[in-house]
């Protein structure tokens, strides 16, 4: 990778395993221009004492770090190593009287007049170093149904969030989640994979319930594409760039309620 | 025949049933716009805003996205700070996975952290993140050269808070306005301490003793009559019955699961089926070093790695809470809230969703018996003679 590419690509901050944005650019840029909003995990510090509207950082799904580092436009930080040198201490040379000082230094340095009250500030992120991690870091969630499927709703300008609220793998909104409803309750599946029709009919009935459907489908192995284009000559496999993208079928279910 | 018709209505109504389920209300995220609205008035939720079922493309239509996401990131870039009245300091060390309070002015303390003999006060990671989240607390590298960013303490902290679901949930919690703490079984090793409320007396246990003895004699000898009863015959038989609640006990030949008289022995749990945090209601009593009994206590899971508990691993999580209901409930009560409850946090990528575990023992709520009137068995009569 260039050098002068990596200042423009995102960070994203790998900590205890699960994937954040500090940077409140960045947050700018996922939503904007790549369609990818995550979710606010933090308390915002205007209003600490609601859950209703959330703070930084934002957390990302693994499928939307992996994919945002598959198209370039990301980089995964491993912030427990990039940090390592302003936090490590040496646990028989720990100097508190030393570091009281230094710290009351650093805190009247923000004191304007004796009078006045004084205000802290913490900003939301370092200025340490950045070590970056590869791209193999994400690379494990690449050939998963999970993966493939948040793929294909992602090219198609969905917006896709956690699916827990609707016991789905994801939720896909047809614009930004801000102003607009989510249309699919989504279930990757391996294209081979079988699943119980009571699957089929619980979700069904509860995508109809909610105003929403329910998404199934599967990545097309290689083989398959063929038969499949051959069954149905709309669904030609269309190169765009090096990606084609009908290697993918899904269905959507709703419940008619006929009769 | 009215009366039997009204049995329905004195079934237990089951829990959430009747509450109200609006599954939209639940979905997705709020218009920011709103947020501008509780900046005067603090104590007041934002009202939710109008959401559209897809983008029509119109100016209109991207004017109001535009607006939206332009007073979500003004609200994102508000600064993290506070005032030297309330102010907050620490250092944190990682070895020790706490940070030490340098100062600790405001009204948190109540509730949060930990003095030690000296009097230092420590501070868990968890209890760092949140304070340096909502902007209370300034925090410190062991060297003093540097304040810590919301990042670094991220990168500091988490790995510490035994994962990132478990602080979501502590978070969540907190903000609500909950006083939570780290139950005895939060860390791997941990074991919960049971804490069993004294029982009455030692009478009290004898003829509670006793009386199961008498009970099961009674289910063995109405046992024994029943073998006398042909496999093609009725359910029951040979006996005499002067009240209704007599035949419907007796009809009760089916085995159910009964908490009751068993005394149960704590069992080990194993990750993530233990109990996470203890939380209690706010209240302006509450000591830290005395809490009392939590009102409610809560395990996490992540919902990608983790499945519905099995049998045994619920059966074990409840066998080390305590009973949670005295003998003046009633059976509405005990039927909702069960025996004992937990609380099970799950979390998806940042989303949590709360639903309780409860140890319902369902054959002893003997609901026939509410609301028998002496009068029924002769209204019965009367309607049969028709």
């Amino acid at each position: 990778m260039v050098d002068n590419d990596a200042a423009d690509l995102i960070s994203i901050s790998f900590i205890d395993g699960e994937y954040f944005v500090f940077d409140i650019e960045a947050v700018k840029r996922l939503r904007n221009h790549h369609h990818v909003a995550g979710i606010l995990v933090g308390t915002l510090p205007q209003v600490p004492q609601q859950s209703t509207f959330l703070g930084l950082p934002v957390q990302l799904m693994p499928e939307e770090a992996a994919l945002l580092v598959q198209r370039g436009v990301a980089r995964i930080i491993d912030e427990g190593s990039s940090h390592e040198v302003i936090l490590a201490v040496d646990e028989n040379d720990i100097d508190e009287a030393t570091a009281k000082l230094k710290i009351n230094e650093l805190e009247s340095t923000g004191s304007e007049s004796q009078g006045q009250l004084v205000s802290f500030t913490t900003p939301a992120i370092s200025t340490a170093n950045r070590i970056a991690l590869s791209e193999s870091s994400v690379a494990a969630v690449y050939d998963t149904p999970r993966f493939d499927v948040y793929k294909y709703l992602h090219k198609r300008g969905y917006f896709i969030s956690p699916g827990l609220r609707f016991g789905s793998q994801f939720l896909a909104y047809p614009g930004d989640p801000l102003r607009y409803h989510s249309h699919y309750l989504v279930r990757g599946l391996g294209y081979g994979e079988e699943f119980s029709l009571l699957e089929l009919v619980g979700s069904g009935r509860l995508g109809t319930g909610v105003k929403k459907a329910w998404m199934v489908g599967g990545h097309v192995p290689d083989d398959d594409q063929h038969k499949l284009a051959a069954l149905d000559s709309s669904k030609i496999i269309e190169s765009e760039g090096d990606e084609s993208i009908e290697d993918f079928v899904s269905f959507c279910v709703e419940w008619a309620g006929f009769g | 025949m009215d009366d039997l018709d009204n049995d329905y209505d004195n079934v237990p109504v089951a829990p959430g049933h009747g509450e109200h389920e609006n599954a939209e209300s639940d979905d997705e995220q709020q218009d920011w716009r709103m947020l501008a609205t509780i900046g005067s008035d603090k104590k007041s939720l934002p009202k939710r805003g109008e959401k559209e079922y897809e983008p029509t493309g119109s100016a209109s239509d991207r004017n109001n996205v535009d607006e939206s996401r332009q007073a979500m990131y003004t609200a994102l870039n508000g600064e993290r700070q506070h005032t030297s009245k309330v102010h907050i300091s620490g250092i944190w060390y990682p070895h020790l996975r706490k940070a030490k309070v340098l100062v600790a002015r405001g009204p948190h303390f109540k509730s949060i952290g930990k003095a030690d003999s000296s009097g230092t006060i420590w501070l868990l990671p968890e209890e760092v993140i949140y304070l340096v989240e909502r902007g209370s607390m300034s925090l410190y590298n062991a060297r003093g050269d540097l304040k810590i960013s919301l990042q670094a303490c991220y990168a500091a902290c988490l790995g510490a808070c035994q994962g990132h679901e478990r602080y979501l949930v502590y978070a969540y919690l907190k903000r609500l306005g909950f006083i939570v703490q780290r139950a005895t079984s939060f860390d791997e090793s941990g074991e919960e301490q049971v804490v069993q409320k004294p029982d009455s007396c030692r009478i009290g246990r004898l003829w509670k003793f006793l009386l199961q003895k008498f009970d099961s004699f009674c289910t063995g000898l109405r046992r024994a009559i029943a073998k006398q009863i042909p496999s093609f015959g009725p359910i029951i038989c040979g006996g005499v019955w002067r009240s209704y609640d007599s035949i419907y006990r007796e009809l009760q030949i089916i085995p159910f699961y009964s908490h009751r008289g068993s005394h149960v022995t704590p069992k080990s749990t194993v990750a993530p089926f233990k109990v996470a945090y203890n939380v209690w209601k706010p209240r302006p009593s509450f000591k830290k070093s005395n809490p009392g009994e939590p009102d409610f206590r809560v395990v996490v899971v992540n919902a990608q790695k983790d499945k519905m508990p099995t049998l045994a691993q619920a059966g074990a999580l409840l066998s080390t809470l305590p009973a949670c209901h005295d003998s003046t409930s009633t059976s509405q009560e005990r039927l909702r809230e069960g025996y004992k409850n937990v609380i099970i946090g799950v979390v998806d990528y940042g989303i949590i969703s709360f639903m309780t575990l409860g140890d319902v023992s369902f054959g002893d709520e003997h609901i026939y018996e509410r609301h028998t009137a002496n009068n029924r068995l002769s209204k019965y009569h009367s309607t049969k003679k028709r």
